[in-house]
């Protein structure tokens, strides 16, 4: 929302700068998202009038212009535009001025000097013309030597307000900021003009008739209309007005329809009357495939989900969206029939996304316009059309109202307004700041006054005796009721089962039974003026006018006094809770204990998308049934490598490594513990799993001055793996030989723990890695989380540090190749017993120094015992059952 | 006999005192102080000396020679030991410059050591720290938290749909009612801190993101006000930019507090003068906050009426790029390790 600052001041009385303005206006909550200059740059051009033109001598194109400029001074100004006339008024940016990025001087063109230029609207960026001269509307109040600026509006500031949806609906209106502003300031608004000159001996029910066939969609649909009028431009001060809205001037009757719905926040529709076929609006879904062609020239499909608006023979336009273009006014039109009607936000906004015609009148209706004001701004239209564009308004409006709004009646205790918010207001302070905004704050013993005097009689009548119900009254005051006496009937209803209600709440938190005579009479016994009612404190009967629909219980009206009284005026306070003992859950702090561990072995932590494409399982070469390859798709993906939730962390660790690798960075180690995500058979939600993923290429320690370089390998990837479980204290795990399609053949194993598989490590299949395009080996890792959790200590076990001396021996042997390393140490330490503290490999050999299809070994034994220093004599038995279940393991011992 | 004492002394100290090497006293220990050196042999004559005193007067001399001799040779081989020490250790000298052996470090994600901190903040003013799914019910995501279908805070936060009932979360919201329901089931005091992955349905460039973080906070007890809304985000503020921020509350809307609060830290550049970053207002907008709405509490099976409660919001990805400067959100997911390897 745009609001002109020069144009606000139409409707409150205040004295602050445009700055403090929107500084005051934030800090409640109405953010002045930006305060622009509405001048983009123009001095100095002033209002001529063209008093002679000719052709240039030497140019067919130009025209030679003498310009009245004001203080008796004519110019001569030369324009290629051809839509000059002479004694037409035009904006004249004579020699000194400034236009947006230039300044005027005298220049020859083909030879003829031109005392600066006419201008274009492009030119003095009010609009996106830049044909024709800017032509302003003939106007006894226009004088050749004006400021084109203050002509124009310019000399303004405007302030681009940023709404949230609780103060969209009532600020999308000059009146709805003047109620804010006024609150501010305590002042009061200045309402526009509604009265309009009726035509004597004229009825509009003569003319036209409203039919609502969806009370849902259309809850109201009021209609005047203006007789004999005159399409034409608007004056100055209304263009100037729907510019600095950030809208373009059309004609007369346009211009009115949007000036209006910019100052009161009704979006209206004007049709030329003639074109309504039958004398007949009808208000009704859309047949499925009816045909309609909107006002700018397209012929639409509609269906049940559109609602229009029809005349006897068909639709004449997408309701609150866009008119037809049969039934639009043209220069030709002479009676105006004004749409003022009140339809429902969801279906409006469907319907403008769907044929992708947004508009102001659609983003008020979708962000939501109080029924209540649709009778004032009809007549405000209509008396604007005739006084603008000639013509007579004929006398009554049509008003259908089936499904009334009637003022919300909420109920306030003080105590709670203070308790919520941390302020000590007094209940008359509280009131104050409500009845700023336009609401009406009453007692509890007032709304039992009403509720005693029972349901009022609503006749023919609307103006019945309102004496002796005070919050009666004030849902007459607070919005304008309906005058025509069925739509008056049903907003009656309405309106008293809103008070009942009240009643039923007041009595309710009063303590007081709802029984006979909805608990008046208890509300009485409770005692007059501002009740005392336990820990409520008083309560206030506050009366809301249907402009604040955001406004329907108790802490909605906390709010309002909150951010009247100011937020800076809330007390700091160190929450006074009873204490408690904070901490993470234990994923979370597992879950950090890895990272941590894995940080401190040199790897970086990476975070990938959530989201890929599916083609990362071909890129895997994953079999068609793998259980990966069963993902979440969205319903509404925003691009297609960001359409299905991952069901592995590889795909977006190995692009990472990609992605460092194409960019010079070869030598990576990093990892990443993060959720999958895996749909669950029958479930509705999936489940989403924490893994653990690693990937090391390159170099682990780059080549130094005094230290080889240490590339990458399966087995430095498996002590990552073996790191991060003794960190964690992981009891169990063990790592087996596996056939993983996606790793290399003979490079790869399971991690097992606890006798199950979590998981795998391995070096990446050469055709994979081809395939995600990484010149060089890649060794990765990915395994569940939660089997870790499951399977860690406690807490570390001790055992007491050892007082005696321990014994070393080394043991070395030639095994066949296919005998794995595990089942020499798991032999070793079955046999070495209670006393074999350490079993360290030390070397591996096979080559040529031993025979094919064999590989040396060597390991370190470390014997202790802890109560006794260990004679050779205690030693040698248990060595030898070592040696001797290395040989029965086929091993040829070598020392 | 003394004559030839005296100038056996002068002869050995005179060698001594010229010797070079350590290996060359050794030799003239022997050959000044052993059984066939010549001090000995003159020596082995005091028994034909004609008197006692003579032989007394000559013994005395001999070994006042011998303990002369001694502690020259003493001497010199400490003086050659230090001088050959101080020629190695010369020789040993290294240039300090050059680098040090690798050790390799490795890097928790910036994003994560934010949040982390932001946990700690809470954590030590007795805050659990809970998380929950990011596959959700439209229940848990909007629903629960008083957005009904055709709210237009559904448009605001365009969703990422798998199905018309289940949806990315898009906020951490969810997490406030699941706790409610599933952890706290009633009891009183509730103070979580949740932070977690969130997604919506944006364009991505420079400052948007589908996939981004948000850390949410929830109070729930009796009599909480928005007075100490402000003191915890104080307090959180102050632990995360240093003890000279200030904090405001502005006027604001969300579906699922009331009243609502949007928060502005005090500028951590001009420090609240006004400068580029704060748009020269001095305040930079951090998140949402406000008063849990009764809508929300009785979702999460809480009586509006016997307790209140606050709850907050922000983007831990905006944390860390005002705290250091980032000036793209999408560095926190390429995994260049020329950022990462920064923090
Ligand atoms: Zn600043």
């Amino acid at each position: 929302m745009r609001v002109s600052y020069n144009w606000l001041m139409d409707y409150v009385d205040v004295d602050l700068s445009p700055q403090e303005l929107a500084e005051r206006l934030t800090a409640r909550g109405v953010v002045v998202e930006n305060l622009v200059s509405a001048n983009p740059g123009v001095e100095g051009v002033v209002v001529g009038r063209v008093v002679a033109m000719e052709r240039h001598p030497n140019a067919d194109t130009l025209w030679v212009c003498q310009v009245d400029v004001g203080g008796g001074e004519v110019l001569q100004i030369l324009t290629g535009a051809q839509n000059v006339t002479v004694g037409a008024l035009v904006p004249a940016a004579v020699p000194g001025s400034k236009l947006p990025g230039m300044t005027m001087g005298v220049k020859k063109l083909r030879g003829l000097d031109s005392h600066g230029m006419l201008c274009s609207e492009a030119e003095l960026k009010v609009g996106d013309d830049e044909d024709g001269i800017l032509i302003l509307p003939p106007e006894e109040d226009l004088e050749p030597g004006m400021d084109i600026a203050e002509v124009l509006g310019l000399n303004d500031w405007i302030l681009e307000l940023d709404l949230t949806a609780n103060y969209a609906a009532h600020c999308q209106s000059m009146v709805g900021v003047a109620q804010e502003v006024a609150a501010l300031v305590g002042g009061e608004v200045i309402a526009p003009e509604t009265y309009t000159e009726d035509a004597p001996d004229t009825d509009v029910n003569d003319l036209i008739s409203i039919q609502i066939d969806t009370p849902d969609l259309c809850s109201r649909y009021v209609a005047r209309v203006v007789r004999g009028v005159k399409i034409g431009p608007s004056p100055q001060w209304l263009q100037a007005r729907v510019r600095a809205a950030g809208m373009r001037p059309i004609n007369n009757i346009v211009d009115i329809a949007n000036f209006v719905m910019l100052e009161m926040g009704q979006p209206l529709h004007t049709f030329d009357y003639q074109k309504i076929r039958g004398q007949k609006i009808i208000v009704r879904r859309a047949h499925s495939g009816e045909r309609f062609t909107t006002l700018d020239g397209q012929e639409r499909v509609l269906d049940e989900n559109v609602l229009v608006i029809a005349d006897a023979e068909g639709p004449v336009a997408l309701a609150g969206v866009m008119g037809g273009e049969d039934s639009e006014v043209t220069d030709e039109t002479v009676d105006i029939l004004i749409e003022s009607a009140h339809f429902d936000n969801i279906n409006n906004r469907r319907t403008s996304l769907r044929y992708n015609l947004p508009s102001e009148a659609s983003k008020r209706f979708t962000k939501g316009v109080d029924p209540s004001g649709c009778v004032a701004a009809a007549d405000r239209a209509a008396q604007l059309i005739a006084e603008l564009a000639g013509g007579m308004v004929v006398a009554g409006h049509v008003d259908a109202y089936p499904r009334p709004t009637v003022p919300s009646v909420v109920l306030l205790r003080t105590e709670r307004a203070n308790g919520l918010t941390g302020l000590k207001l007094s209940p008359e302070r509280m009131a104050a700041h409500l009845q700023s905004l336009g609401m009406v704050v009453l007692k509890p013993a007032d709304l039992a006054a009403d509720l005693a005097l029972g349901a009022p009689e609503t006749g023919e009548e609307a103006g019945e005796d309102l004496s002796g119900r005070p919050v009666w009254t004030a849902m007459h005051q607070v919005s304008p009721v309906p005058s025509d006496p069925d739509a008056y009937r049903t907003w009656a209803e309405a309106a008293w089962a809103e008070l009942e209600a009240a009643g039923k709440r007041l009595a309710s938190l009063m303590g007081a039974g709802v029984g006979a005579g909805v608990g008046a009479g208890a509300i009485e016994g409770a005692g007059g003026g501002l009740v005392g009612a336990g820990d409520a404190g008083e309560i206030l009967v506050v009366v809301v006018p249907t402009r604040r629909s955001d406004i329907a219980i108790e802490v909605d009206l906390i709010e309002e006094i909150a951010r009247c009284e100011g937020y800076d005026q809330i007390p700091l306070e160190l929450p006074v809770l009873p204490s408690t003992r904070g901490g993470r859950t234990r994923q979370g702090e597992v879950k950090l204990a890895a990272r941590r561990a894995l940080a401190g072995a040199g790897l970086t932590e990476v975070l990938t998308h959530s989201l890929v494409h599916p083609r990362v399982y071909d890129l895997l070469g994953l079999p068609e049934d793998d259980p990966h390859r069963r993902f979440l798709t969205l319903a509404n993906p925003m691009y297609d490598d960001r359409s299905t939730l991952r069901t592995m962390l590889l795909p977006g660790v190995l692009d990472v490594v990609r992605y460092n690798v194409n960019r010079q960075i070869r030598d990576l180690a990093i990892f990443e513990i993060s959720h999958v995500y895996r749909p669950v058979e029958g479930e509705l939600l999936p489940e989403e799993p924490l893994m653990v993923a690693l990937a090391l290429t390159g170099n682990l320690a780059p080549l130094g001055w005094n230290s080889p370089e240490r590339p990458a390998d399966f087995f430095a990837l498996k002590g990552v793996v073996e790191h991060l479980l003794a960190e964690l204290g992981v009891q169990g795990a063990r790592f087996e030989r596996s056939e993983n399609s996606v790793l290399h053949p003979g490079r790869q194993a399971a991690l097992l723990i606890g006798g199950e598989p979590v998981g795998y490590l391995g070096e990446l299949h050469p055709t994979v890695q081809e395939r995600w395009e990484l010149p060089g080996r890649v060794y990765v890792a990915e395994f569940a989380f939660a089997p870790l959790m499951d399977a860690m200590l406690p807490q570390a076990v001790y055992r007491p540090v050892p007082r005696f001396p321990a014994v070393a021996r080394d043991v070395a042997m030639l095994v066949d190749l296919d005998l794995p390393a595990d089942r020499l140490e798991a032999a070793i330490r079955e046999a070495g017993g209670g006393l074999l503290e350490e079993v360290r490999l030390f070397d591996v050999y096979q080559g040529e120094r031993v025979a094919e299809g064999k590989r040396s070994l060597a390991y370190h034994l470390v014997y202790r015992a802890a109560d006794r220093t260990l004679t050779d004599a205690e030693l040698e038995p248990v060595h030898n059952r070592v040696r001797e279940a290395l040989k029965a393991l086929g091993a040829e011992l070598r020392s | 006999m003394k004559d030839q004492l005296l100038k056996l002394r002068d002869e050995a100290l005179a060698a001594i005192a010229g010797v070079s090497d350590a290996g060359a006293i050794q030799e003239m220990r022997v050959r000044y102080l052993g059984k066939k050196s010549e001090l000995s042999r003159v020596l082995g004559g005091l028994g034909k000396l004609p008197t006692v005193e003579e032989r007394r007067a000559m013994g005395a001399l001999g070994n006042e020679i011998k303990q002369a001799i001694t502690q020259a040779l003493d001497a010199r081989e400490a003086e050659l030991a230090a001088a050959e020490l101080e020629a190695r250790l010369a020789a040993e000298r290294i240039d300090v410059t050059l680098p040090g052996a690798p050790v390799r470090r490795g890097h928790l994600h910036i994003l994560y050591q934010v949040i982390h901190r932001i946990e700690e903040i809470f954590i030590a003013m007795g805050y659990e720290v809970a998380e929950s799914r990011q596959v959700e019910t439209d229940w848990y995501n909007f629903e629960a938290l008083n957005i009904p279908k055709g709210h237009p805070a559904r448009d605001a936060q365009d969703s990422l749909f798998i199905s018309d009932e289940v949806l990315l979360r898009t906020h951490t919201s969810n997490t406030q009612i699941r706790y409610m329901l599933e952890v706290a089931k009633g009891r009183t005091p509730v103070k979580i801190i949740c932070p977690g992955r969130v997604f919506r349905r944006d364009f991505e460039d420079a400052t948007h993101a589908m996939m981004f973080h948000q850390v949410e906070g929830l109070v729930i007890d009796k009599g909480i006000t928005l007075a100490s809304l402000k003191g915890a985000l104080t307090e959180m503020a102050r632990g995360l930019f240093g003890p000279d921020v200030g904090i405001r509350l502005r006027p604001s809307y969300f579906p699922f507090t009331e009243p609502s609060a949007e928060m502005d830290i005090s500028c951590i550049f001009c420090g609240g003068k006004g400068c580029r970053t704060c748009k020269g207002s001095g305040w930079i907008e951090i998140g949402g906050s406000g008063m849990v709405h009764p809508n929300v509490l009785r979702a999460g099976g809480y009586d509006p009426e016997e307790v209140s409660g606050w709850a907050f919001g922000y983007g831990p990805e905006r944390v860390a790029m005002l705290m250091y400067g980032i000036e793209d959100i999408r560095h926190f997911v390429t995994g260049d390790m020329r950022f990462l390897r920064q923090f």
